[in-house]
């Protein structure tokens, strides 16, 4: 298992606001954390990622018991959070160390990937929101970690640049087959991408469902398996909403 | 007086319809074309100018009490002729450049230890406001007591002056850098150096290059009392000597200094400033651009 999340809980000052999550990934598996907003989906992808380690429970990380930053983990977070001062190019270089000369040779090859080549010296100012996050989503994955996180990448963009982002990241996913865990709020997004989709529901969020998608990428979005699936989970998610109106 | 009020209606006439034709004009080209820019920002004080000139010249101004500007570019030109400019203006240059400094540096080093540490800023701020609070040149007659009237007091008031805003500016800044960025910095394992060093300085410099125009502003106003308060040379001890020997264009040409002087000064920091923060998205940048 290269990821193994056991009964984790997060209080924030007595309220909790995600309990008794647990659920693994293999590796190379695409996890999709599925939930409504404020079901605690950032939560557990903040305590995975050692930015939160307020957490009750455990988490493997490649077999290690982690409660801290991990080198082989990369976070894409939902806003680009680029460094202004930084051109794209350093940017991606940011998390890189070593010999200069190697590190810009890692960094171009990955702009090339994510299709920025010939913005490298650009500066966050003159990007648009797509190219911005496609920086990121390079200075994630320049080191190549072996687990990435997405916390909703791509919930800002426009919908065309959403697609589009989405293929990119299939086809990184094909250069080097990193483990990741996709955080969305977008069901579509998270069939087309995940291996497997757990759906976290209720206030505090707990893990309401764990479905396998058995199916090659790239899928097609009029799959009607994919389409079923889809009703499930609507459904899955309805009911908590009439539950919490009630 | 009828002469000079029918001039007057002239000339604003005159102003008007001219402004009115660049107002027309700038909507559509102010960005574009800056001769046109300069030709609106010169135009209220060439006329003032003129109007200053001609009426010391039709002695509708008395002169003993404000010559012609023309009388205080000749009084300029003599001073720089027998070398008593230079001297006076690099006596002035001299305590301000040491005054800002130390100002600078003792503020940096301060604030930065409060921006970083809330102890410390729990510690130490509640004193440095109580001191802020002090009108600065309240403390002149002390450090003259204690410093004497050489030059450490007045590099030290100078020092006072620059040090207050910068000081707030730099705690400022690095207190709202974005907390978002220092996460990124975290989830790449960096160290607190590294963190302070990679995201949190370049993250706070453009308040900090605030804090030191500001700290120049008020530097030049604390040299202005440095000076008045007993200097043997200086710009503000040309004020004086103005004043005792009844030479207002001996006090004009001071003042003109110390506005060119300031000005200057401030464009180079000004330029550093465009230079260290290009990268910030702000409006000004992208009208440049
Ligand atoms: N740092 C925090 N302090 C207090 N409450 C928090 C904090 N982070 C999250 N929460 C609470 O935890 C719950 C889940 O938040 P979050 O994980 O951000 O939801 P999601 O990402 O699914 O939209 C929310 O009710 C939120 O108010
Ligand atoms: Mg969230």
């Amino acid at each position: 298992m290269s990821l193994t999340v056991e009964n984790v809980s997060r209080s924030f000052s007595g309220d909790k606001a995600v309990d008794n999550v647990s659920f693994t990934a293999k590796k190379g598996e695409i996890i999709g954390l599925l939930g409504t907003s404020g079901c605690g989906k950032s939560t557990v992808l903040r305590a995975i990622s050692g930015l939160d380690t307020g957490y009750e429970g455990t988490i493997t990380v490649n077999g290690l018991k982690s409660r801290s930053v991990n080198k082989d983990l990369g976070i894409i977070f939902q806003e680009p959070r680029l460094m202004p001062w930084l051109t794209v190019l350093d940017n991606v270089c940011f998390g890189l160390e070593g010999d200069k000369k190697e590190k810009k040779t890692k960094a171009l090859k990955l702009l090339q990937q994510v299709g920025l080549h010939g913005f490298e010296h650009y500066y966050p100012k003159q990007l648009s929101g797509g190219m911005a996050q496609r920086t990121a989503i390079a200075r994630a994955l320049v080191t190549e970690p072996e687990t990435l996180l997405l916390d909703e990448p791509f919930s800002a963009l426009d919908a065309f640049t959403k697609l589009q982002l989405q293929d990119m990241l299939l086809d990184l996913w094909n250069s080097y087959q990193p483990t990741m865990v996709i955080v969305t709020h977008d069901i579509d997004e998270a069939l087309y991408l995940c291996d497997r989709i757990i759906i976290l529901k209720g206030q505090p969020g707990s893990v309401h469902k764990n479905i396998e998608i058995n199916k090659q990428k790239p899928r097609s979005k009029a799959d009607p398996e994919l389409t079923k699936l889809k009703g499930e989970i609507l459904k899955a998610l309805e009911l908590e909403k009439k539950a919490a109106s009630f | 007086m009828a002469v000079s009020e029918r001039h007057q209606n002239n000339s604003t006439a005159f102003f008007a319809k001219k402004e009115k034709a660049a107002q027309v004009k700038s909507r559509y080209s102010i960005l574009k074309v800056p001769a046109g820019k300069i030709g609106l920002s010169l135009l209220l004080p060439v006329l003032l100018l003129l109007s200053w000139e001609a009426g010391s010249r039709l002695q509708l101004i008395d002169s003993h009490l404000l010559p012609a500007p023309t009388v205080v570019l000749i009084t300029l030109w003599s001073m720089a002729a027998d070398g008593s400019l230079w001297q006076h203006t690099g006596a002035t240059l001299y305590r301000m450049f040491w005054g800002f400094i130390w100002g600078t540096l003792i503020a940096v080093i301060l604030g930065s230890i409060t921006g970083m540490s809330k102890k410390v800023e729990l510690m130490v701020d509640p004193l440095i406001q109580a001191f802020r609070s002090i009108p600065s040149l309240a403390w002149v007659p002390l450090f003259i007591l204690w410093l004497g009237i050489g030059e450490v007091s007045k590099v030290t008031l100078i020092a006072v002056g620059v040090f207050f805003p910068v000081y707030l500016n730099v705690t400022g800044g690095i207190q709202s850098v974005d907390r978002k960025l220092i996460e990124v910095g975290k989830a790449y394992g960096l160290s607190t150096f590294q963190l302070i060093r990679r995201i949190v300085l370049p993250a706070s410099l453009p308040s900090f290059f605030t804090g030191l125009r500001s700290g120049l502003g008020l530097g030049w106003m604390f040299v202005v009392a440095a000076e008045l308060m007993g200097a043997s040379q200086g710009l503000g001890f040309l004020l004086v000597l103005g004043q005792n020997t009844v030479r207002p264009e001996v006090i004009l040409a001071s003042i003109l200094l110390f506005a060119v002087l300031g000005k200057i000064t401030d464009s180079i920091l000004k330029k550093l400033q465009d230079k260290a923060l290009h990268w910030q998205d702000r409006m000004e940048n992208n009208e440049a651009a």
